[in-house]
């Protein structure tokens, strides 16, 4: 299992369903919630890549 | 004296003679010293330079971090696309010791515009999604982002490592989508610049829309009536200015996903504005404009006609007919 993908996929696919929500009038995203939700997909996939170590040759 | 000092003298008693001596085994020349690592750009490691394959060797960590860390920054004011490009220039390639920028001239050239083109397809392709989402595509759009997100979990589950570049374009898209999304962007009023100059109350409108571009509702010729006359300004984006008479009071309302607000020299910007403002109560005579202006992104300028005339300098207090509530 790659961790990096299965943890940034998750994290870019809950991100892709928060936007959804907002583009089919759901719910009304605003900065305060849309800036953290970006920076946390983009923060776990930095966080489970710097986790995971170097590439393996 | 030494013992070589010792079998070296033949006169000695008891010397042994130099040719009975075992040659003494020299110890293996110690390797050199590792000189100092040098940054150099992946030519085995690259999407397209090997900028961050290089840098991801040098730290040893995973490459993607610096490849989403140069993705982030381009929206920061275009400083990862910078950095990215600086790099490119001066860092040396694997194997050779010369950065690009040591290059000839024709292969600077090259490698610059290169790197120019491809930026800009980048920002091109962010601003085509900005645009997309503006004008309705938003949902396919971030169904796109979750098929990207889903594909890079099931890769992963399957321990396939080579869909982690997914991440990048998954995040490119998603971040002007949430800008759209957060901003409220809508462009259904159309794309351009627009200037209202309504002559009198019948030709005015109860409100003006555009999606995007620069908006200019001019109001100084209008004699409004007594009491209160609504006005509604939608913008997707853009900058929308509305110029009224100096003879009347004005309560704005104005909500902003993104950017600025004067509404008669009251400033404000930031994100997820909701701003308010209320003409002082005053005799029922003096005629309301009641303004309520919706903006995804861009500024919102309310002036007063005197001001106009007074070097842009806002009458705002005595008899301007306004406070902030």
């Amino acid at each position: 299992m790659d961790r990096v993908s299965v943890a940034g996929g998750a994290a870019i696919a809950l991100l892709g369903a928060l936007l959804l929500l907002d583009q089919t009038d759901v719910l009304e995203l605003r900065f305060a919630w849309a800036a953290p939700a970006v920076l946390a997909a983009v923060g776990v996939v930095l966080l489970a890549a710097g986790l995971d170590g170097p590439r393996k040759r | 004296m030494t013992s070589h000092d010792f079998h070296a003298d033949p006169t000695r008693p008891g010397a042994i003679p130099a040719s009975s001596v075992p040659p003494r085994r020299q110890p293996p020349p110690a390797p050199p010293p590792p000189g100092p690592r040098r940054l150099t750009r992946s030519r085995e490691d690259r999407i397209l330079a090997g900028v961050s394959g290089g840098l991801g060797r040098y730290f040893d960590v995973d490459p993607i971090l610096f490849r989403l860390a140069f993705a982030v920054l381009v929206f920061a004011g275009g400083a990862g696309a910078v950095a990215y490009l600086a790099a490119w220039l001066f860092v040396p390639e694997e194997g050779s010791r010369t950065p690009a920028a040591g290059g000839s001239v024709g292969q600077v050239l090259l490698r610059a515009t290169l790197a120019v083109v491809v930026i800009t397809v980048a920002v091109l392709a962010a601003f085509g999604v900005f645009i997309g989402a503006a004008f309705g595509g938003g949902p396919v759009i971030a169904g796109v982002v979750i098929a990207a997100g889903l594909a890079m979990l099931v890769a992963g589950l399957l321990g396939v490592r080579r869909a982690r570049w997914l991440a990048l374009p998954a995040l490119v898209v998603a971040i002007p989508l949430a800008v759209v999304a957060a901003a409220d962007v809508d462009v259904d009023g159309g794309i351009g610049d627009r200037e209202y100059h309504p002559a009198s109350v019948t030709e005015l409108r109860d409100g003006y829309d555009l999606g995007m571009g620069e908006l200019i509702v001019d109001l100084r010729d209008v004699a409004l009536p007594q009491g209160r006359t609504p006005l509604d300004i939608e913008l997707g984006a853009g900058s929308a200015l509305v110029l009224v008479p100096a003879d009347v009071c004005v309560d704005a309302r104005a909500r902003i996903g993104v950017g600025h607000a004067d509404v008669l020299g009251r400033e404000s910007d930031g994100v997820d504005l909701e701003l308010e403002w209320a003409g002082r109560p005053a005799d029922a005579s003096v005629p309301r404009l009641a303004l309520d202006a919706e903006i995804g992104a861009g500024e919102l300028k309310v002036r007063r006609a005197s001001a106009l005339f007074a070097g842009d300098i806002e009458p705002f207090g005595g008899d301007s007919c306004g406070a902030v509530s």
